[in-house]
């Protein structure tokens, strides 16, 4: 499917949200390439599964088509609504999965760098390692620190998205990266760590 | 003291690796495939094909816009003014006369009249017409 780049694509996401609701397939088309990669890369944060990360990706966008024409414009920014999303959605699954099989740790276990000399192995060990650490965390935690750290966002939007004080992002970030360190410095010398 | 100095630097060196790992994990998001494009823009069409189909909406909406399809919609609208004007002074035509209603009704001068035939179209333009005669032969 060919989905170029048009003039759409340079205009305010309100905007475009505004013309999707009108019927406009060039917006449809931009809001499609605008934000379908944030909340794939956010949900796969969140749920360290590819295939699961797809749905819910496909899931907050279809929200996203739906509550276009309702839209209230200069309520929320459209990125902090579908982190939102998102994180709910993701919440559920977890649920789920909590209640249907084995916790993630158990079953994603990092690749060991001793399984080849490459710096791409060991890089591939060392994401695989955040992952998993950042799986363990409590889901508030993990959101915290993902929307922080990885996805790069100030801490007041960060509470509107989690629908917190900053303080409370703070504390929420700060924990988790507490929690991240230990877990790393127990697996430093599979991860190449050891000899620094 | 020195326990404490050598903990400060193991914390800032895990501080350090963790940065590391998450600028690595920057730049190297989870990229959506094709496919998934694909799906996500099939759904956004469709939603905007139910969008743009009147069956959406509440029952209340759906039954007018039933009833407006069933009219004709704005094609039909000239001529059941046309309908509603003609009726209306049709109603009044016999007791007061053809003149007076117009008069009465209308309650203004010459332009009104001419935006009341405007409205009501050709058919409606006999009647003024016939009106006029009749004001003439009272008269």
């Amino acid at each position: 499917m060919s989905m170029a780049l048009d003039d759409s694509s340079d205009l305010p996401d309100e905007a475009l949200l505004t013309l999707f609701a009108n019927g406009d397939r060039q917006a449809a088309r931009a809001l499609t390439l605008r934000f379908t990669p944030v909340v794939m890369a956010h949900a796969y944060r969140l749920l360290g599964d590819r295939a699961e990360a797809e749905d819910v990706a496909q899931d907050a966008m279809l929200r996203l088509w739906r509550i276009a024409p309702d839209w209230r414009a200069g309520e929320a920014r459209v990125s902090t609504w579908l982190y939102r999303v998102v994180a709910n959605l993701a919440t559920d699954r977890l649920r789920r999965r909590r209640r249907a099989g084995p916790p993630l740790d158990e079953v994603a276990e990092p690749v060991d760098a001793a399984a080849g000399p490459a710096e791409r192995l060991q890089d591939k060990a060392r994401a695989g390692a955040l992952q998993a650490a950042l799986d363990a965390l409590p889901a508030r935690q993990r959101q915290a620190v993902v929307l922080r750290h990885i996805e790069g966002l100030a801490n007041p939007e960060i509470a509107a998205i989690m629908e917190i004080g900053t303080e409370a992002v703070e504390s929420l970030t700060a924990r988790g990266k507490r929690a991240l360190g230990a877990a790393l410095v127990a697996r430093r010398d599979a991860l190449g760590y050891g000899d620094d | 003291m020195h326990w404490g100095m050598a903990m400060t630097e193991t914390d800032r060196d895990t501080e350090e690796k963790l940065e590391a790992l998450f600028k690595q994990a920057r730049s190297a998001p989870e990229e959506p495939d094709a496919a998934l494009l694909a799906r996500v823009l099939g759904d956004a069409l469709a939603e905007q094909a139910v969008g743009a189909a009147p069956a959406r909406g509440n029952a209340g909406a759906r039954r007018g816009w039933g009833l407006w399809a069933a009219l004709g919609g704005w094609p039909a609208m000239g001529g059941l003014a046309t309908a509603a004007v003609a009726g209306l002074w049709i109603g009044f035509s016999p007791t007061l006369g053809v003149g007076d209603a117009v008069n009465t009704v209308v309650a203004g001068g010459e332009d009104d009249v001419i935006t009341l035939v405007d409205l009501s179209g050709g058919f409606g333009f006999e009647f003024y017409e016939m009106a006029l005669a009749g004001e003439e032969d009272a008269g």
